[in-house]
């Protein structure tokens, strides 16, 4: 019986050792201060964003403000261990459907605030909504991902922790845990985990080290890792089983708020080490878009990293709940300061061990804009790939000669209408071609890159045909003759439609074809290739797109170039979506697919192409205008 | 068992061999028993008790004994460069001080520590002698201002060449600060918190003019909490004019006005209370005026009437405005009571009670 007093008593030693309250100072610490080498943030009462952090009161009536927008709704997801409500924020219109009403939106979730002591997760989550609700009606990038997208956002997850920490915003609880490596700063301003079993007073020692890491509580590798721990007193205790938290428990219920099968990314934001974390499932083609959207978003940031976990393994973590739960891509964001350290130079910082935790006030409006427009960057993204929906051929009255067009049909489809023509008019033409989405950035009328971003800033645009002795032929309109709509001829959002200035002359292939397709080979601002075949709607199933085809019908994730009008003949030009190998369609790509076709073309045309381009740098010297 | 201190010492130095065999590359990450084998090592509880002590005579002889390379053998020496580095801080500032800090001020990072954050774990310093080093020798600098300032100050002249830190400031005395202003040439700039403390000194509209100046320049490093705490300490004075300058700052420059409110519900009184609710029907910032008003009693009572009061005149978006601030400070009873009033189909009232949980 002895023996088992004495081991409790090692046991309760070991989780509550000797510990000291410390002051985080800016300078000149004295006995139990902490120098930081720059100003201390303390949480600021202020409901707009400010060079600095803003207390968990002031945030929740900004969100709760910001809901008063008729795109966005409040739901709460849970209850916190004190009581306090967790809530979750919606933003999209009312519908669910794409905005030319052809299919399902997809949905995306950030989560923010689930490490207590990470006051820049919870600012720039409130930024992405502030973001939101300011741009809603936008006419351009924000109000296409407000129509097209329903971006769930928990601006703060772990609301007693977050509120423990602005309780004590300089002060923190140094323990000798036998865990912790060294002195370690634990509870007050360094508390990560929530509160259970632990009381808001700084100074009693017994329970400042308890609490569940909301990070390690989830399946499928909860309790499976080493960077996990069953000792409450750990900063990585996992709880007693997976989802046990409330917390937990809130963000999966977030994930249902709207419909999880829709649900196409996810990001968990915290700090600090400037990179993406993310679990790699095993599913290639899911592992490779997370890849491929990670590298977009990295892009629009000051040099974020990646680095993805190998399939199989885990460490409890939130990003591998939504990335095996939902197969989707799924990111553990830390914001900056860098790791090694480095974070110590460049805020003039004295490389206090856990200072990368308190970002200086001076930096977090930078930090804010930056994050909100790669994450931005990646909900656009994952709203699916860029369509063609039409094309509108006019002559130089203004008359409408050709006018084509994908509408919405069934559940998840479009079909052609067109008024097809036997001939192109000659004379001068305007040729618009409009897309379901902004494709560029305009300032003014001149295109400008989405931040980070380096696309083309026109697309390959060219009309493929069949001359009137039936040789194959492709015209190519030059850049000075295309041009992106600006805020006064865009159709639905700013820069979703190119227009081209044609100049056909009697006798040109364009004015005798047969056939005549138009193939459009554009990238939206993000990089994304168009989906090839607007009939079928791209939708994201089983941690791949589905329908989104490649030039010759396949389902590759990574699009290509649409043949998505006739102008001249019969048929439809699309290709029939084919499930793997190459080929494979319909009409007059139906055959060959779009690579054979112009395969083709080279073979049987090569001759007649040669002579038809010499005409048609005549043509853009002499008689096409911009 | 009995011990000598020679025998703990030598089973010390043997257990540190064996712990520190596996950290002696640079960047590796110390388990938590290494560390704390590290911690407890005599050597370093030496230089802790040495400097605790003042014995500074100890201490640089300490400093002497140090190898001069260019980087740490070990984590061990490391770990003591570390505290010696921070132990010299308030030490008397001699020439061999002063070089060996400039060494170690150029070490690369050693030994880390693996936080478990970031899932995968982020490398930081363990021991970051160097960085322990720069700041020591800032803390020097500002010594050596404080000392200049004075000087500056007995001869009637503005010095050159001082850096005006926060360290220096925080060593001033009020009588030296204050004579300095005195000195200091007209277009010499300063940093915001130099103008702050003058400012609070004595406040007048001339320097809380130079604060307002020096706050709102490009190259100020911003900081919403410092402009709380000074709007804060300004109002505390009572003065009227300065009051009337800090609300016409307000008004006229858009990155003050959210501190200004947040100052105002920390200094409540009826001037503060008008002033907040002259905010309320701003379009950007009336809520941040409703949230600061909700702090006090006075203002809770204010805001309550105008919900019931001013219901015909008070616009949807300002009246949800006031019912979000009073569900944050539980004021459940009179919000039920309010939503009993209108309609059941009503949204807002079907909000506010969503907001309450019922």
């Amino acid at each position: 019986m002895a023996w088992r007093l004495v081991a409790l008593l090692a046991a309760v030693v070991a989780g509550s050792a000797a510990a000291t309250v410390q002051t985080y100072v800016e300078s000149n610490a004295g006995s139990n201060e902490i120098a930081l080498g720059y100003p201390v943030p303390e949480p600021v009462g202020s409901v707009v964003p400010v060079d600095g952090f803003r207390d968990y009161s002031s945030l929740q009536a900004r969100h709760r403000d910001l809901a008063g927008s008729p795109v966005i709704r409040e739901e709460r997801v849970g209850t916190t261990l004190e009581g306090r409500p967790i809530w979750a924020y919606v933003v999209g219109d009312a519908d669910a459907r794409l905005a030319d009403g052809s299919g399902s939106e997809g949905v995306v979730l950030f989560n923010g605030g689930i490490h207590a002591r990470e006051w820049a997760s919870p600012e720039v989550s409130t930024a992405v909504l502030e973001a939101l609700a300011a741009g809603a009606e936008d006419g351009g990038f924000i109000e296409f991902l407000v129509d097209q997208v329903e971006i769930t956002i928990v601006p703060v997850l772990n609301v007693d922790g977050f509120v423990q920490t602005q309780r004590t915003p300089t002060q923190v609880l140094r323990t000798t845990f036998s865990g912790d490596p060294s002195n370690w700063p634990r509870d007050g301003r360094m508390r990560r985990k929530n509160m259970r079993g632990v009381d808001t007073d700084l100074t009693t020692e017994s329970d400042g080290m308890r609490g569940v890491d909301v990070n390690r509580n989830s399946n499928p590798f909860w309790a499976t890792s080493s960077r996990s721990s069953g000792n409450s007193a750990s900063l990585v205790y996992h709880g007693a089983g997976p989802a046990s938290e409330p917390e937990t428990q809130a963000i999966q219920a977030a994930a249902e708020l709207v419909d999880a099968d829709r649900l196409r990314f996810f990001v968990d934001i915290h700090s600090f080490s400037r990179v993406f974390f993310a679990a790699d499932t095993g599913n290639t083609r899911r592992d490779a878009i997370a890849r491929e959207l990670a590298n977009t978003i990295r892009a629009a940031t000051s040099g974020y990293d990646y680095d993805p976990t190998p399939a199989g393994v885990g460490i409890g973590a939130l990003d591998e709940y939504f990335a095996y739960t939902y197969q989707v891509p799924s990111y553990t964001l830390e914001i900056e300061p860098g790791p090694n350290g480095s974070h110590a130079d460049y805020y003039g910082s004295i490389g206090v061990t856990h200072d990368g935790f308190i970002l200086p006030e001076a930096e977090i409006a930078r930090v804010r804009e930056e994050l909100t427009d790669a994450l931005l960057l990646g909900a656009y993204r994952q709203s699916g790939p860029p369509v063609a929906l039409a094309a509108t051929l006019r002559s130089g009255a203004g008359a409408i000669v050709y006018d084509g067009a994908w509408q919405p049909e069934g559940a998840e489809g479009r079909a052609e209408t067109s008024t097809r023509l036997s001939g192109l008019p000659t004379g001068e033409l305007e040729l618009r071609i409009r897309f379901d989405r902004p494709m560029r950035l305009l300032s003014g009328s001149t295109v400008v890159q989405y931040r980070g971003q380096s696309v083309p800033p026109l697309p390959d645009v060219r009309f493929v045909g069949l001359d009137a002795d039936g040789q194959a032929f492709e015209f190519v309109p030059p850049a000075s003759a295309m041009q992106w709509s600006d805020s006064t001829d865009s159709t639905r959002y700013t820069g979703d439609t190119l227009n081209i200035a044609l100049s056909v002359t009697s006798g040109s292939e364009l004015a005798t074809a047969s056939r005549l397709d138009l193939v459009i080979d554009a990238q939206d601002l993000s990089g994304q290739r168009l989906d090839a075949n607007p009939s079928t709607v791209a939708t994201w199933t089983n941690g791949a797109w589905s329908a989104y085809e490649d030039e010759d019908g396949r389902d590759t994730d990574q699009g290509g170039a649409s043949p998505a009008f006739r102008l001249i003949g019969d048929g439809l030009a699309v290709p029939t979506p084919v499930t793997g190998g190459g080929g494979g369609g319909s009409g007059g790509f139906g055959v060959v697919g779009l690579a054979g076709w112009l395969g083709l073309l080279l073979l049987t045309g090569l001759q007649r192409r040669r002579k038809f381009l010499s005409a048609s740098r005549s043509l853009s010297s002499s008689a096409l205008s911009a | 068992m009995t011990q000598t201190v020679g025998q703990r010492l030598g089973r010390s130095a043997v257990a540190l061999v064996l712990c520190l065999a596996p950290v002696l590359a640079a960047g590796a990450s110390l388990t938590a028993q290494q560390s704390r084998a590290l911690h407890a090592a005599p050597e370093i509880e030496l230089i802790d008790r040495l400097v605790q002590a003042r014995s500074w005579d100890a201490v640089y002889e300490q400093v002497a004994r140090f190898p001069t390379a260019s980087a740490p053998a070990d984590a061990a020496q490391e770990l003591a460069a570390y505290r010696l580095a921070r132990g010299l801080v308030e030490a008397p500032m001699r020439e061999s001080g002063r070089r060996w800090l400039n060494s170690v001020a150029q070490w690369s990072v050693l030994a880390t520590e693996t936080l478990p954050d970031a899932g995968r774990g982020v490398q930081v310093p363990a021991f970051p002698a160097a960085h322990a080093a720069r700041a020591t020798l800032r803390t020097w600098a500002a010594r050596e201002s404080v000392r200049k300032l004075g000087d500056a100050v007995r001869a009637g002249v503005w010095p050159d060449n001082v850096m005006l830190t926060a360290e220096t400031l925080a060593r001033l005395d009020d009588a030296t600060l204050d004579a300095l202003l005195v000195l200091r040439p007209g277009d010499v700039p300063v940093p915001a918190a130099w103008a702050l403390r003058w400012a609070a000194l004595a406040p007048s509209v001339e320097r809380v003019g130079l604060w307002l100046e020096m706050e709102s320049r490009s190259d100020a490093m911003p900081s919403a909490h410092r402009r709380v705490r000074a709007f804060t300490k300004l109002l505390a004075t009572g003065d009227g004019a300065v009051f009337a300058q800090l609300a016409a700052a307000a008004d006229a420059r858009a990155e003050l006005a959210p501190a200004w409110l947040a100052a105002l519900a920390d200094v409540p009184g009826h001037a503060s209370l008008r002033e907040l609710q002259r905010w309320v029907a701003h379009p950007h910032l009336g809520l941040g005026a409703l949230h600061a008003l909700s702090r006090s009693v006075a203002g809770r009572t204010w805001i309550r009437r105008q919900v019931t009061a001013d219901a015909q005149t008070t616009s949807d978006r300002l009246l949800r405005r006031m019912l979000i601030v009073l569900a944050q400070r539980d004021e459940q009873a009179f919000l039920r009571a309010w939503a009993r009033e209108r309609p059941s189909s009503d949204p807002l009232s079907m909000e506010v009670l969503a907001w309450l949980g019922d």
